[in-house]
């Protein structure tokens, strides 16, 4: 797997594994050994996609959320 | 050795450095290749004053000699501390990522959160 | 007209920031000038994820008061040892007075301080010597203390003794840290105290120590007997009683004598001045004498919880404040007239603050446990009295307000609901909940009361009377219902159970050869071997708990003593006993704590179904499969997630699995039996427990891998994983008996602020309480912050210190846990109710 944050390749057990981002999801975060960087992981495929950095959620909403009224603070 | 006798050595490693007459200097060193910074080493959840396990070796080893021994095989890890002596354990492999922030939660295998070990990465 | 309309603006604007429901800022503008200048002068006391936060330094002068009398009266009985130490500490630990502060009493030197109790465990006083950050500067020097404390107290404290008695593999595995947590001592620990009996005052139970001793003194000079014997060991406990409370009497003294030379010769401000002299008179008279109003009531109430705590680490605080203070609100405020309804509200709402700001250094596992506080300090509101009468008063409703104003994360509360409470109370329990405080907890009174009755025999009057003695477990704040110290400490990591069953007993994640040999999973022939093999290893980690729990609460009198304790118990004062020892007519009200349950009933209906029933995967292949925690394995993983039943969604066939372990285990909690032969029953929850045990436990058949956080709740579904809504949720939960099948069950739930605004949003909460109540369910607490506000606070923090969240069984600023924990709450499915 090629870190997306600094290219650093390695098997993907090599990137520590932090938690998921949600367990019915494929989506995890693990973290660069090179740059430390945490990192949103396709477990599937194998592949890091984007840098997570605090307050960004790569999985998406919560769950539930769908289909109450907008839940969204100004 | 009796069911009790097994399990006395373990207690005595897990008890050991208490009672005895530490001052600064000794908790203070962390050797260059110590158990701390070994990624064999795990770190014991019920306390954080730098106790761990080897996920490789057994009760009974003894990694302090020049010569050490080995145990493989057995019912639990040797326990040993972060800033135990590694240099002549042949099973010694340097952890690359040593995650020293405290905020985060308890991960045995990657932190070492203790002052000391800050210290020495600075 | 100038004032009225800059008033109108106020008020527009608060109405603005309720509608965009921040609350934090609402709080802000609407606490009297008092309440804000104490709530922002407060130092952060709980941890920040793992670590305290900047400017937190451990307290130096207290352990070294205390080792100078304790040296000196070496070779003493403990209790009496140890009044020495403490009452030498009374005498000259460094006060202060903050300002605008009227309620006095502090643990430790400084307000930045936290304490910490070296008596308790080696490895903890090793720990705060590891630790980062907090060693006061000059900070060599503080090492060199620090380093001659611990090679002092090094094998001489509570546990260090306690480990030497215990059978050596059960040291050794309780001390893994992989099976549960908790110190076998009442070093950490908490109790639940009787204000019935304590508020006679200091001076009333000195009397009657004085009395016990001369009687027994008399018996000792008649005729010699074998009965007379341990009398001579009684005088030294009864004197240990007498020097504690002496010294909490002088202790309040200094505070009197400091707020009347600053009123007398400092204080400028002539409102102040008279402040601080009723502050001065108040000490004079409490804890010495009984309270006689609002102030001195509650003066007397914190001198007696500062005094405990001086005492030991207590790291939860069972306590009725509405019920014990209600009778002097009621006199001040509804009869004398003494004190207005706001003067009233700044001393309720400093009593939160004086409370939150109370610091005790934790080690690593219980700061990652218990993230951003100090302990669970959960008050008990509502409820009903003795005859089974509503207890609700105005104090109820003061706090709730109060609470709203100061935001404290803790203490936080529990609603003892019942069918009588009035309409007004259960709004201002919403509102709280509305706030986003996710508190009150609502507990169903009448279930307590009949599960307390039914587990330990406590008699119904008692049993009424009871408060949370942690997070959620009720105890009776009665002579002979009172517990002295946390038998919990048999909090049992239960994910544990499924997955040494599935490991013959060994502990993959650290190494260890567990719980019994059950056998290899491969060769069971039906899903009732494995069943069986869980049995086995539930009893195994139950046990091991129980007996490490059991020895330390019989050492405790004589491996740790609590003089003051002593002092405040009734039943010790009468017998000469130590508080904690058993004998004393103590009924029992242990339970074990279960962390990490729900998982059990998950990943054996995940195996039933597609192991033994469709038989789609070998029990080879799921066990590879978890021994490579499902990397390779990520299509069959996500079919265990989404294709095996899950716990919270009205499906029988996972929900009769549950209600089949809480049955076996229930069986098992009446075979274990604590020191007063009463039983041990399970009590399913979290506090952030889940976190804490999220890399120790390995991966496992509901689809989780080795790192990933546990479930939250103690019977809350998985998050995101409860897909049919709330009523569901709640009819799974209602499968089992909340009095006959455990002690009490923790379960989450988030709900939707917009979906809750407005009377609307009161009206179909109050609906789905009815239906919560008609189910018979002990427990629920909620979260109502939404995701943007939580995403928000991770990105900017220092714009969101107020917000409050539910992490389970407590709250916590958001801000003040780790990331991981905060992704979790995110995690948690959002209920749509109505």
């Amino acid at each position: 797997m090629k870190c997306s944050a600094c290219a650093f390749e390695a098997p993907i057990g090599k990137f520590r594994y932090l938690y998921n981002a949600r367990i019915d999801s494929s989506i995890t975060m693990r973290q660069c050994p090179q740059c430390e960087q945490w990192l949103a992981v396709d477990e599937l495929l194998g592949e890091a996609k984007d840098v997570v950095n605090p307050g960004e959620a790569p999985w998406g909403k919560s769950a539930g959320i769908e289909g109450l009224a907008e839940d969204v603070q100004v | 050795m009796s069911r009790r006798d097994k399990w006395k050595s373990a207690r005595d490693a897990m008890m050991a450095p208490l009672g005895k007459t530490k001052g600064v200097k000794t908790r203070e060193s962390v050797p260059e290749v110590c158990c701390g910074k070994c990624e064999m080493w795990f770190e014991n959840a019920y306390s954080s004053e730098g106790r761990g396990t080897c996920r490789v070796l057994k009760m009974g080893s003894e990694i302090h000699s020049d010569k050490p021994t080995y145990v493989l095989e057995g019912d639990a890890g040797l326990i040993s501390y972060f800033n135990m002596d590694a240099s002549h354990c042949s099973y010694f492999s340097k952890m690359e990522l040593i995650d020293t922030d405290g905020t985060e939660c308890s991960d045995p295998l990657f932190r070492r959160a203790l002052r000391q070990m800050k210290k020495f990465n600075e | 007209m100038g004032q009225s309309t800059a008033r109108t603006e106020k008020e527009s604007s608060v109405e603005e920031l309720k509608n965009r429901r921040e609350w934090w800022f609402v709080a802000e503008k609407t606490r009297s000038k008092r309440l804000d200048y104490l709530r922002k002068g407060v130092w952060k006391k709980g941890a920040i994820g793992g670590n305290y936060a900047p400017g937190i330094k451990i307290d130096l002068t207290f352990p070294q008061l205390f080792i100078d009398k304790w040296q000196e009266h070496e070779g003493e009985a403990i209790m009496l040892q140890k009044a020495h130490a403490l009452a030498h500490v009374l005498d000259n630990i460094p006060i202060f007075i903050t300002d605008n502060s009227q309620i006095m009493g502090y643990i430790g030197s400084a307000p930045h301080n936290i304490v910490w109790h070296w008596q308790g465990i080696s490895m903890v006083n090793e720990e705060i010597y590891n630790e980062e950050g907090i060693i006061p500067e000059p900070e060599e020097e503080s090492l060199e203390i620090l380093a001659n404390l611990n090679d002092y107290w090094g094998g001489r404290t509570a546990v260090d003794k306690l480990a030497r008695v215990l059978d050596p593999e059960d040291a050794v595995k309780f001390m893994s840290g992989a099976i549960g947590w908790g110190t076998p001592t009442s070093a950490a620990t908490y109790s639940t105290k009787d204000f019935d009996y304590i508020f006679k005052g200091f001076e009333a139970i000195l009397a009657e120590v004085e009395e016990r001793m001369e009687e027994t003194e008399e018996k000792l000079q008649g005729n010699p007997s074998p009965e007379i014997l341990p009398l001579y060991d009684k005088l030294p406990r009864w004197e240990a009683m007498q020097i504690v409370l002496e010294a909490g009497i002088r202790y309040a003294e200094r505070y009197a004598r400091l707020a009347r030379t600053l009123a007398e010769h400092f204080e400028s401000d002539p409102e102040r001045r008279e402040e601080l002299l009723r502050i001065a008179e108040t000490c004079e008279r409490v804890p010495a004498k009984p309270p006689r109003n609002l102030q001195e009531s509650l003066q007397f109430d914190h001198f007696v919880q500062v005094l405990s705590r001086y005492e030991t680490f207590e790291g939860a605080w069972p306590h009725r404040p509405d019920y014990i203070h209600g009778p002097y609100y009621d006199k001040d405020v509804n009869q004398d007239k003494r004190l207005s309804k706001e003067e009233a509200l700044d001393l309720v709402g400093e009593h939160l603050i004086r409370t939150h700001e109370v610091g005790i250094f934790a080690p690593k596992w219980a700061r990652e446990g218990l993230q951003g506080i100090t302990g669970t300090w959960v008050w008990t509101m509502g409820g009903v009295k003795p005859d089974g009468s509503d207890a609700c008063n105005d104090m109820t409703v003061a706090y709730m307000q109060a609470a709203r104003l100061v935001r404290v994360s803790n203490p936080t509360f529990g609603f003892r609901w019942h069918p009588k409470v009035k309409d007004e109370v259960m709004r201002e329990c919403f509102e709280c909940i509305r706030h986003g405080l996710g508190y009150p907890s609502m507990r169903n009174d009448p279930v307590l009361v009949a599960n307390t009755v039914h587990w330990y025999g406590h008699p119904v009057e008692e049993a009424r009377t009871w408060v949370h003695q942690a997070c959620m477990s009720p105890c009776p704040t009665t002579k002979y219902g009172c517990q002295p110290m946390r038998m919990a400490s048999a909090t049992a990591n239960c994910a544990k159970m499924i997955e040494y069953a599935l490991h013959d007993g060994y502990d993959p994640v650290v190494n260890m050869q567990m719980g019994p040999k059950t056998g290899d999973p491969r060769e069971f022939k039906d899903f009732e071997d494995l069943f069986g093999a869980w049995v086995k290893q539930m009893e195994w980690l139950r046990n091991i708990l129980v007996r490490t729990v059991n020895l330390g609460r019989v050492k405790d009198p004589e491996f740790f003593g609590r003089p003051f304790l002593s002092a405040i118990y009734e039943r010790a004062v009468e017998t000469g006993t130590d508080a904690c020892d058993p004998s004393n007519g103590d009924r029992g009200n242990a339970w074990v704590t279960g962390f990490t349950w729900v998982e059990n009933a998950d990943s054996l209906a995940a195996i039933k179904k597609f192991v033994y029933d469709e038989k789609k995967y070998t029990m080879d292949e799921v066990l590879d499969a978890l021994n490579a925690n499902w990397v390779g394995y990520e299509e069959m993983r996500l079919d265990f997630v989404k294709n095996a039943p899950k716990w919270g969604n009205d499906d029988d066939y996972v929900d009769d699995l549950m209600v089949r372990c809480l049955r076996e285990v229930s069986r098992h909690s009446k075979e274990n039996r604590c020191p007063s032969n009463n039983t041990w029953p399970l009590l399913p929850e979290n506090v952030s427990g889940n976190i804490h045990y999220a890399n120790l436990v390995g991966a496992l058949p509901n689809g989780r891998r080795l790192g990933d956080a546990l479930y939250d709740g103690g019977i809350s579904p998985g998050p995101g994983l409860d897909k049919k809504g709330p009523t569901a949720v709640l009819k799974s939960c209602g499968k089992f008996d909340h009095v006959t099948d455990g002690r009490a069950f923790l379960l989450n739930q988030r709900l939707s602020p917009t979906q809750l605004s407005g009377e609307k949003g009161y009206q179909l909460w109050k609906a789905y309480m009815k239906t919560w109540a008609d189910l018979g369910l002990d427990h629920v607490q909620f979260n109502m912050v939404d995701d943007a506000t939580l995403r928000a606070a991770q990105k900017d923090p220092e714009k969101y210190q107020e917000v409050i969240v539910r992490v389970a069984g407590y709250s916590a600023h958001f801000v003040d846990i780790s990331r991981k924990t905060q992704d979790n709450i995110i995690q948690r499915t959002v209920q749509g109710l109505g």
